[in-house]
């Protein structure tokens, strides 16, 4: 009897615990598939430009979402304000050069679907000081019809680096079909303007893989924040690894970020 | 490859089968004569000519009739002829008795019928060799309470049990042995009662204490338990399972390495794999060997072997254990709520004792299986000593193929713009892949008694992984040119293992003190190298070799020390205090194509703790232990105190009511990297009290059992919080030459809790368990969300059936395994993000942390084990088929996401299907 009665004890302190430990499925986020993906680079002396459109749903093949038109975004540096104007659809613009000035602090809003979408960020100084040791760089040809390379000379660029300052290199080439440097094993990869993502550091040498196309380049030096790299850092590829990439948009997704640049003009040859 | 493993199997079985040396039947009397009677007349007629002590059933002799003629034959000779013709076995005591039986089992009943029928009076003393100690405070032999003493070695090797239960009967007066087996058990009442012994995995043995000299160290041998023919009625309760629970003790699992062979195993009768079929340990994660202890990480779970910290637990990727059961003695899990004794970890305790070795023969055996080939070595080493080898070492059989095979699938189905260790193809070259892989693992062990108190062991450990994907690209012939002088070559190489020591010494100082004094040193090292060499010769004719890759090292070294002493005031009064002081040294460098070092860490830290413990039973139902631990951490400078407490409570002689609450820290945390491809996925880092936080947890555990003779029904309900986690994460940032890494360290909190039911069979000829356990794990890290999410580990639901049956010499197993999907993190939406440059790059938008789940996990596993039992009643191997995952089931380990085409691709990474193993276990004597 005594038996019995601890068993039911037992079974019913069980079934307490059960349905303490019951448990709803995690809900999560739904709302943040909804959210706009805003991108903006603010420089310093250049017209502004936003583009905002929606993220796209996992099996669609275009490579960007839909564009967001009719919206009223609103842009300041604290002092002045002002009103972008759609360019094309989902394409912000506002020619105004005064707004975006080093060392002040911008940010914008606007509302979309009942949520105020908003950022801000901080107009870097405008770099110091960037030289190049030379002006040209001569590319060694990588298949020489003798199969003798040549020895290559790099160039170092450099700066006055401000301190905690991030810095990125850009080289721009002018030319619409820009030549390839060799033709061998491996070079296939069409033409893209490059970026050496380059941090806390003031000066980047070449190398004789940095040049894959000669010509004339726009060689620009932008002191950018280092959001920048925080934001577009990829995440990870596994459902164990997986997080929402950083963002500094409240709200939305995307990047909205200032930027001061400067820049060179270098020419790249074969030799 | 199977061809020539099987012609050694083969060779093996026949060489064995040839072996009949008679071992532990030392006469040397010569059988003469002719017989043609039933066997109870020969038996009889050998007793008394040859004055030999026989004990067999008469009734079941009578029915044998021989038929035999002996000329000059030796007796062992001539037993074995006559229990060939009867079908039967012969069983040699330690007192040269001879019994003949059917089965080891039946002994007991023999030996039991003996004393009853008062036909052999020195029977019942039989299994209990007195030694005499000189030892003034053993209390003589009067009417009044009394202090007994002794030891639990197994029967056959000599070898101590520690955790085994010695009980007087109708009487709760118990003890359970230490390290060294040793048991003290004082205030019997009188000198007619009857005291029990149990251990898991050995047949129980009842001792009378009438014929005893309790004044001398008594020592009981117990035998491992095998096939029983016949049900034999035995009073008290028994346990010839592989897993056993101490009514007594809060949250303890115990298993017998002896009998691991007859689960199905995936290769390797694994250790800590069995302990997975335990409720409140996570089955479910086949690529990682480590215990997911009550919704706790591996690295919460202390792992001891002979008293040294273990940190790399698996091999090959996480699916074998590293210990060898050929080296092991005894394997407790401690779930929660664990003694003062130990410390360092927020989880749970999986001690393990490595195996002495026979005391009274040498002895050589093995194991062969689909996977690796296992040897080792027993021997006395002159009067006092032991000493233990084993080595294992995996070879690239069809098993390891496979196993290997399964993660380079997820290496061919990665992103085609995969980062480092994920982009392995070369478009246009061929790869020329030699991937040449192993792991090994050694023990050594030599134990010695130096007089009658003191003992000296020492333990070694080595276990390594060496896997090797290098390989080289041979270039199509059109691009190679006089400066390239050969095509690339690939070094993807990952070694990982660790290697630990332990020098033991033991002393009894008299019955009430004891003392273990430890002196270890464990090192573990991981070391990655991924790099592209190519020889590149210039225009004068020198070439030169320029290497682009990662490489990493963690090394990590432990120098520790450890006191432990017991002292036994009285049966209600046990006192545990102890001391530890640990010195740690983790080195964690990354660098990149030879030259720059990205992270270059290098940490020293030194613990200091003591501890003190009382165990305490005021009335014989009721059993306290309560304790305090205190450490002081050198990177902190703090002093953490750990109280913890435990208790069980007797309502009936059957319903056990317990309870346990305490409080946890841990010093360092192993990191998991996010690349699984890794080979060793994990490294460890000490806290440093800013970024990686002292951990914390307190535990609440409470449950009842209610134990028959046969069955046991248990249920436990735990809820631990867990402060300071830490989690890891390193981004590359930068591309091409100029990348930076950086280190992230994620610090947060979480709870996990849950209900836990047994059931149980633990004796006769079926024998098993089910096991439910409904668990939560959750976590909260501000890095992820301000909300708690479900925990990678968290399976809400597990399932586990584990069924065994004997039959002759066989045993048959099944274990069945049901666990909920554990949560995983999957993209809701995709975006795509134009640089400065215009360089477009898309991101993957998830709706939360963990939000979704994986299909359940169920897996289906066989077993089919047959002994090999000699006539003279000994085990000398076993030849065991497995099928892993009968029904091929399609349980998922992770997705992988790839963006083709502006779409996001889902491809599953799967879990092993159907695998076969047979597994051949031989021993030489």
């Amino acid at each position: 009897m005594e038996i019995r009665k601890y068993i039911t004890l037992f079974l019913i302190a069980s079934a307490f615990a059960s349905l303490v430990l019951s448990c709803k499925k995690d809900g999560g986020d739904s709302a943040i598939a909804e959210r706009p993906v805003v991108v903006s680079y603010l420089v310093a002396g250049e017209p502004i430009t936003m583009k905002v459109y929606l993220q796209k749903g996992i099996l669609d093949t275009a490579a960007y979402g839909a564009p967001v038109s009719g919206l009223s975004i609103t842009l300041s540096n604290g002092s002045k304000q002002l009103k972008l104007s759609e360019l094309t659809k989902g394409v912000y613009t506002s020619d105004d050069l005064s707004l975006v000035t080093p060392n002040s602090i911008c940010s914008m809003s606007f509302d979309y679907n009942g949520n105020t979408v908003s950022a801000e960020t901080k107009v870097p100084s405008l770099p110091v000081n960037f030289k190049a040791s030379s002006l040209e760089q001569a590319v060694p040809d990588p298949d020489p019809l003798d199969s003798v390379v040549k020895t290559f000379y790099p160039v170092t660029f450099n700066w006055t680096a401000t301190s905690g300052g991030y810095y990125l290199l850009v080289f721009r080439n002018q030319d619409s079909t820009p030549l390839r440097i060799g033709n061998g094993f491996g070079r296939h990869n069409p033409y893209s303007d490059m970026e050496e993502y380059l941090g806390q550091v003031s000066s980047f040498t070449t190398q004789p893989m940095t040049f894959m196309f000669s010509g004339y380049y726009d060689t620009y030096l932008y002191h950018i924040n280092a959001e920048y790299n925080e934001i577009l850092n990829s995440s990870g590829t596994s459902s164990l690894n997986l997080t929402n990439p950083a963002t500094n948009i409240k709200n939305g997704l995307g990047i909205f970020t200032a930027m001061s640049k400067t820049s060179l003009l270098f020419h790249v040859y074969t030799q | 490859m199977v061809r020539k493993l099987l012609t050694s199997i083969f060779l093996c079985v026949l060489t064995c089968s040839g072996l009949q040396a008679q071992q532990r039947l030392l006469s040397k009397v010569i059988v003469n004569g002719f017989y043609t009677t039933s066997m109870n007349f020969v038996l009889d007629s050998l007793m008394s000519k040859y004055k030999l002590k026989i004990v067999y059933d008469r009734e079941q002799a009578s029915r044998v009739g021989i038929s035999e003629r002996f000329v000059e034959e030796p007796i062992n000779g001539a037993l074995k002829t006559l229990c060939r013709q009867a079908d039967m076995h012969y069983w040699v005591d330690a007192d040269t008795t001879i019994y003949i039986v059917k089965s080891q089992e039946d002994v007991r009943l023999l030996k039991k019928k003996a004393a009853l029928d008062n036909v052999h009076p020195e029977v019942r003393s039989m299994r209990v060799r007195t030694e005499t100690v000189a030892n003034s405070e053993v209390i003589p032999k009067v009417d009044k309470a009394f202090r007994l003493s002794g030891r639990i070695v197994d029967q056959i090797s000599g070898e101590s049990l520690p955790g085994a239960v010695v009980s007087v009967e109708r009487n709760n007066i118990r003890a359970t042995t230490n390290a060294d087996g040793y048991f003290t058990l004082a205030n019997i009442p009188s000198d007619t009662c009857v005291i029990s012994t149990s251990y898991v995995g050995y047949i129980p043995d009842r001792l009378s204490l009438k014929h005893v000299d309790v004044s001398q160290k008594m020592i009981i041998g117990l035998s491992v338990a095998r096939n029983s023919l016949e049900e034999v009625e035995i009073k008290g309760k028994r346990n010839d399972g592989i897993m056993s629970t101490d009514k007594r003790k809060v949250s303890v699992l115990q298993i017998s390495p002896a009998k691991l062979a007859e689960l199905p195993n995936l290769g390797e009768k694994d250790i800590m794999r069995s302990f997975q079929l335990m409720p409140g340990v996570s089955a479910s994660n086949e690529s990682s060997s480590g215990a997911y202890v009550r919704g706790g990480t591996p690295d919460q779970n202390l792992v001891l072997f002979d008293g040294f910290t273990v940190y790399q637990v698996d091999h090959l990727y996480g699916f074998f254990s590293a210990f060898n059961s050929n080296a092991v003695k005894d394997v407790q899990l401690f779930k929660g709520g664990f003694s003062a004794k130990y410390g360092g970890r927020l989880s749970s305790v999986t001690d393990i004792t490595g195996k002495e070795g026979n005391q009274k023969d040498w002895n050589i055996g093995g194991d062969l299986s689909l996977l690796s080939a296992n040897i080792y070595l027993e021997s006395p080493v002159m009067k006092s000593g032991t000493l233990l080898l084993a080595a294992r070492k995996s070879y690239q059989g069809p098993l390891y193929n496979k196993l290997f095979n399964q993660f380079n699938k997820t290496t061919t189905t990665a992103t085609p713009n995969a980062g480092p260790g994920g982009g392995r193809g070369f478009g246009g070259a061929t790869a020329v892949s030699t991937p040449s892989s192993y792991f090994y693992d050694l023990n050594a062990k030599y134990t010695v008694n130096i007089g009658e108190k003191d003992l000296l062991s020492w333990s070694i450990y080595q276990g390594d992984d060496d896997l090797d994907n290098s390989r080289d690209i041979t270039l199509p012939s059109f691009l190679t040119t006089s400066t390239v002088s050969s095509g690339p070559s690939i070094t993807d190489k990952t070694t990982y293992g660790n290697l630990g020591s332990s020098l033991k010494w033991s002393r009894r100082w008299n019955n009430k003190l004891y003392s273990n004094t430890l002196a270890s040193y464990s090192t573990y090292h991981s070391d990655r190298n991924r790099s592209n060499t190519m020889s590149v010769t210039n225009s004068d004719g020198i070439a030169t070799e320029v290497t682009s890759g990662t490489i990493e090292q963690n090394k990590l070294q432990d120098w520790s020390i450890k006191s432990d002493w017991e002292y036994q005031a009285s049966n209600k009064l046990k006192i545990l205090f102890g001391g530890y002081g640990s010195a740690q040294d983790v080195i964690y460098k990354y660098s990149q194509n030879d030259t720059s070092t990205l992270i270059d860490q290098n940490r020293k830290a030194s613990v200091v703790t003591g501890y003190a413990e009382a165990e305490y039973s005021p009335v014989e139902k009721l059993q306290f232990k309560g304790g305090i631990r205190s450490t002081f951490y050198d990177q902190t400078k703090r002093l953490y105190y750990e109280p913890r407490f435990s208790g069980s409570y007797l309502l009936t002689d059957r319903f056990t009511i317990n309870a346990a609450t305490g409080r946890f820290y841990q010093f360092m945390n192993r990191v998991v990297r996010e690349d699984i491809l890794s080979g060793s996925k994990d490294f460890w880092v000490l806290a440093n009290g800013t970024t990686i936080p002292v951990g914390s947890a307190d535990h609440y555990i409470m449950g009842f059992s209610y134990e028959t003779d046969k069955y046991l029904f248990d249920v436990e309900g735990y809820y631990k919080n867990l402060n300071d986690l830490t989690e890891y994460s390193q981004r590359t940032t930068g591309n091409r030459r100029s990348s930076t890494l950086e280190e992230h360290f994620y610090n947060g909190r979480g709870y996990t809790s849950g209900v836990e039911f047994l059931a149980q069979k633990k004796a006769g000829k079926y024998t098993g368990w089910v096991s439910y356990t409904m668990a939560i794990a959750r976590n909260q890290f501000d890095a992820y969300s301000a909300d708690y999410y479900s925990a990678n580990q968290d399976a809400r639901n597990e399932f586990k059936s584990v069924n065994m049956y004997k039959w002759n010499n066989w045993t048959f197993s099944a274990t069945w395994i049901y666990a909920s999907g554990k949560p995983y993190t999957a993209p809701v939406a995709s975006y795509t993000v134009d640089n400065v440059s215009g360089n477009a790059r898309t991101y993957l938008t998830i709706s939360g942390k963990n939000t979704e789940r994986m299909p359940a996990y169920h897996r289906l596993d066989l077993a089919a084990t047959l002994d090999l039992i000699k006539v003279d009643s000994r085990k000398t191997g076993s030849i065991s088929f497995s099928l892993f995952n009968v029904y091929n089931h399609t349980n998922i380990w992770y997705k992988e996401y790839t963006i083709y085409n502006n779409q996001v691709i889902t491809s599953n990474i799967n879990y092993l299907g159907l695998t076969p193993n047979i597994t051949l276990s031989l021993k030489w004597k």
